[in-house]
């Protein structure tokens, strides 16, 4: 009777330590292939950039090749919208941008919902800014308000897309400053950075990196940080001219629904020890992108701040 | 009403085309619509004076060579090749398609031996292209 | 100079040019695979090296794929990139009749000079050059497109009507998706997947190469003729077509460069404009469409030379001028290379070593792609259809996919070949609707744009109709449209002339 008792025990010790340590063991494993990190948009641009900044520091943590994929469409949305059904162990992650995850399904059917995407980890984040021609006439921001204010609509600021970051950014711009510009959509960063330039149009709501990218050639009249941008150290943030706003596009990473909590713990971790090297914290900051870490536990939290912060701005622009 | 006037069909389906894209604008966007607009009244109206030119002029057509059921067949394998890939895979979905092709691309009946030399062939040019995608080019396949 | 000139020349420089001239062609020659595509691929490649030697081998398989483009063009009618769109207009029938072999060494040619041109523009006139680029608003590009688009009338071969009509439809399916300007869904029938609108490499390939193959089924006779001559290369041949055609030769060339240059335009409009001008001003014109070694050679020479016009704007000002510059640029931010105007002036000797390297990649391009163009040709016209089909079939399954490794590519690819093989059973070409496909975009964009520019400053007839560079294009599209009205009126008085002379 002892030795089936004993035995009993044996059995049921072993499948405890099984039950605990299976996950962990998982874990300890992941990852045993090579990871595919999908972008939603093309090569070159800032999700590219900063995606091939991560990538050998990523590698060397994992031990694995990280391959990044590109998958353009419709504003990134065609990849958004098939997130999910990727599969879901943890080797196929993919790149995510606030507001874009939050505008498009708030503004049409898109074929995903903003609580669909998983979200592991935001990393950083390029601040809206306002670039103007270097032979602009507006030395300053509110040489440019004054402008708009006086005649509406006849200032004319580019940006990328429409219901895109660059368009919301343009309009919390105009709500919280009275100026009334005329928004003119393009299909990319770059398009719009060379009507600016060629003096196609007064001026462009874009990013840090498009001016640290363009030089001389513009000249940024604010951004949207807390304190200064190292990469543009002459430009007042917004916050200094007394205009309340701090925000651009938030890039991180999210995984297919479905992922093991622990696989999605262990990437945020990942992510969050790479932001803190400080050779690709240089690489980032060079370049104008703001390294930012908002880990798995503090996501909600942060989606729902940015959607109140969107709310005035998207019932404005027509969505729910 | 004699079917001669070949060009009687197509110019009904444009015009049925051109009245749906205009429908559809209905529901968009001042400026969205604008080029939607112009592309269907470009059908429509290209329609119109396709079937006018049809009837009036009735101007000689030269009829294609060829058969019609070996084309379809062809067409019905690519779309259920195109539909199984994500499904099935890329190399076996490949093999079997390629060789169906080979089937239905015969210039007269081969000889048991080349059927065989031939089909050898593609499963060598399926597998290599496979191979060349998915480890150098490191595109995943399905 | 010298040094840059040296520096291109280390075994391992000439080596990346030659393997990425060797690679980028044959990728190019697929159909389905893109010179984007190609130089997408192999980016990962060059971050081991060092920048200018990445930027090498870069450049080699761009060149070499805009090349390559042109070999499925001629020989299965399929443009292997939308670069290579007007040679097929020449280069398969010239296929078709024999002459196969004369069409792939003359484009080989063709495109070796106009690289050049492109490469040399690059070297000696990069930074003025790039004013040009900054100079195009958005009216601009609408009535490039709208050039562009009037080409598809002029270049309907002889079916005016139906032409225009494809022209329509292709603009029709390029509003498919969610809209840059105004953020519309169009057309898409509640589907996600059609959110991104149609691709147009798999309209591409659907378009022209998915008919071709159910010709191939549907008929008994070969694919293509046999080599006339044996199947040499037929180099005197070639070279004298060249010297006969010197000044089409160099106008294509520049009119590439021009085009590269202008962001957003790439090697198919490029390819476009100067075939057309090379028809318009020819001799042989009736013949363009049938078979004019002209036109290869127009087409060609052009769509090279936007491989050195197009890295203009992508160095001087960090714009890229053709889409495989975008992934190129990228590659080059990650190196941690900033370009814009600082580049020449810090380190231009690294501008310089790439486009010496660029340039001896084109030159290498003469033997490679000698080579390589009667290895396919041959290739081509002795496989028997049963086994060339299918084999056709696989690489446009993948290549297809490939683009962005979505299946509902290939699905759109065998859908649109499906209609494009219907529509051209009721006497419809697929070239109006691939042009309608791409230009589309730009000249709906543009229009938009220069909309609400024009209407910001009040000055809305101003903003279309006001500005140099418009009314040139304008002009030259009148012109084009109205010149064979021209010349033949031009035609019928100097006949009357010559009789009343008599």
């Amino acid at each position: 009777m002892t030795i089936t008792r004993r035995g009993l025990g044996a059995v049921l010790t072993s499948a405890m330590l099984v039950a605990t340590t299976g996950p962990l063991m998982a874990q300890a494993d992941f990852p045993t292939r090579p990871i595919t990190y999908v972008i939603p948009f093309n090569p070159g641009g800032e999700s590219d950039v900063t995606a091939r900044f991560q990538q050998p520091f990523m590698e060397e943590i994992l031990g694995q090749s990280v391959v990044i994929q590109s998958r353009p469409g419709a504003g990134g949305a065609t990849a958004w919208a098939q997130l999910n059904s990727l599969e879901a162990d943890g080797h196929t992650i993919m790149n995510t941008i606030v507001p874009h995850t939050i505008l498009q399904p708030a503004m049409k059917d898109v074929g995903y919902q903003t609580a669909d995407i998983e979200n592991v980890y935001f990393f950083h984040y390029t601040p809206d800014a306002i670039l103007v021609p270097a032979d602009s006439p507006f030395q300053t921001l509110q040489d440019l308000i004054d402008f708009a204010t006086e005649n509406p609509g006849a200032l004319t600021m580019g940006g990328s897309g429409t219901n895109t970051a660059n368009h919301l950014a343009s309009v919390i711009f105009g709500d919280l400053t009275g100026a009334t510009v005329t928004y003119v959509p393009f299909s990319g960063s770059a398009p719009a950075m060379t009507a600016v330039l060629g003096g196609q149009i007064g001026g462009a709501m874009s990013y840090t990196t498009q001016a640290v990218k363009a030089g001389d050639q513009v000249r940024a009249l604010a951004v949207a940080t807390e304190e200064r941008v190292p990469a543009l150290p002459d430009v007042p943030t917004f916050l200094e001219l007394g205009i309340d706003h701090v925000g651009g596009a938030y890039r991180g990473v999210a995984v297919p629904a479905g992922t093991p909590d622990e696989i999605k713990q262990r990437l945020s971790d990942v992510i969050g020890e790479v932001n803190a090297d400080p050779e690709f914290q240089r690489q980032m900051t060079e370049a104008g992108y703001q390294v930012v870490d908002i880990p798995l536990g503090e996501i909600p939290a942060f989606i729902e701040n940015r959607r109140a912060a969107y709310a005035t701005a998207i019932e404005r622009m027509g969505g729910s | 009403m004699t079917w001669t006037h070949r060009d009687l069909l197509p110019s009904v389906v444009l015009i049925l085309l051109g009245a749906y894209a205009l429908w559809e604008t209905l529901a968009m966007s001042t400026f969205g619509a604008i080029f939607p607009r112009l592309a269907g009244f470009g059908l429509l109206l290209g329609g119109i004076a396709l079937a006018v030119r049809a009837v009036w002029r009735n101007p000689p057509v030269t009829r294609p060579h060829g058969d019609l059921a070996r084309p379809l067949l062809f067409l019905a394998l690519l779309l259920g090749w195109a539909i199984l890939l994500p499904v099935t895979g890329f190399v076996p979905t490949s093999i079997g398609g390629a060789i169906l092709a080979m089937a239905l691309a015969f210039e007269e009946r081969p000889a048991a031996r080349s059927v065989l030399a031939q089909s050898a062939a593609l499963v060598g040019v399926v597998v290599l292209v496979a191979l060349l995608f998915g480890r150098l080019l490191l595109v995943p396949l399905p | 100079m010298i040094e840059a000139f040296l520096g291109a020349l280390t075994p391992f420089n000439l080596t990346l040019a030659l393997a990425g001239v060797i690679v980028g062609t044959i990728i190019g020659a697929l159909p389905g695979l893109s010179a984007t595509m190609a130089v997408a691929v192999l980016v990962p490649f060059t971050f081991t090296m060092d920048p200018a030697s990445g930027l090498i081998a870069l450049g080699a398989v761009y060149t070499g794929a805009i090349y390559g483009g042109a070999y499925a063009a001629i020989l299965v009618n399929t443009p292997g990139t939308p670069a290579a769109i007007a040679t097929s207009l020449d280069g398969f029938p010239m296929a078709k009749r024999g002459d196969g072999d004369l069409a792939v060494t003359i484009s080989c040619f063709a495109s070796a000079f106009g690289g050049i041109v492109g490469a040399l523009a690059l070297l000696f006139v990069a930074p003025p050059l790039a004013v040009i680029a900054l100079k195009f608003g958005p009216v601009e590009y609408f009535w490039l497109a709208i050039f562009g688009l009037s080409l598809i009338a002029v270049l309907s071969k002889g079916n005016t009507l139906k032409g225009l009509i494809g022209g329509f439809a292709g603009l029709l399916l390029s509003t498919v998706g969610s809209a840059v300007v105004g953020g519309d869904v169009r057309y898409t029938f509640g589907e996600p997947a059609l959110l991104g609108g149609i691709h147009i490499i798999p309209a591409l390939i659907g378009l022209y190469c998915v008919p071709v193959l159910l010709g191939m089924v549907a008929d008994r006779a070969p694919h293509i003729e046999r080599a006339k001559t044996g199947g040499g290369t037929r180099i005197p041949e070639a070279l004298a077509t060249l010297w006969r055609s010197k000044v089409n030769l160099i106008r294509s060339s520049v009119v590439g460069t021009v085009v590269g240059i202008l962001p957003a335009a790439g090697g198919a409009v490029a390819g476009l404009v100067a075939y057309s001008e090379a028809r318009r001003t020819s001799p042989d014109r009736a013949n363009f469409g049938k078979g004019a070694p002209d036109g290869v050679v127009a087409s060609e020479s052009a769509n090279s030379a936007t491989v050195g016009g197009g890295f203009v704007p992508t160095l001087v000002l960090g714009i890229p001028g053709t889409p495989p510059d975008a992934i190129i640029l990228g590659a080059l931010m990650v190196q941690g290379i900033r370009v814009g105007p600082q580049l020449f002036a810090e380190q231009g000797d690294l501008v310089q070593t790439f486009t010496f390297g660029l340039l001896i990649a084109t030159l290498l391009m003469i033997p490679t792609g000698l080579v390589i163009g009667r290895t396919a040709f041959r290739t081509i016209s002795s496989i028997p259809k049963s086994v060339l089909a299918p084999a056709i079939g696989v690489l446009i399954m993948i290549g297809a996919y490939a683009v962005e490794q979505n299946p509902n590519h290939v699905i759109m690819m065998v859908v649109l070949g499906a209609l494009a093989w219907v529509a051209a059973r009721w006497g419809f070409e697929p070239s109006p609707i691939v042009l309608g496909l791409i230009l589309g975009p730009i000249a709906e964009q543009g229009f938009v744009q220069a909309w609400l520019i024009g209407n910001a400053s009040g000055d809305l007839w101003g903003q279309y109709f006001g500005r140099p560079i418009s009314l040139g294009i304008i002009f030259f599209t009148i012109l084009t449209l109205t010149w064979p009205w021209w010349s033949d009126r031009r035609a019928r008085l100097k006949a009357l002339r010559e009789e009343a002379g008599a």
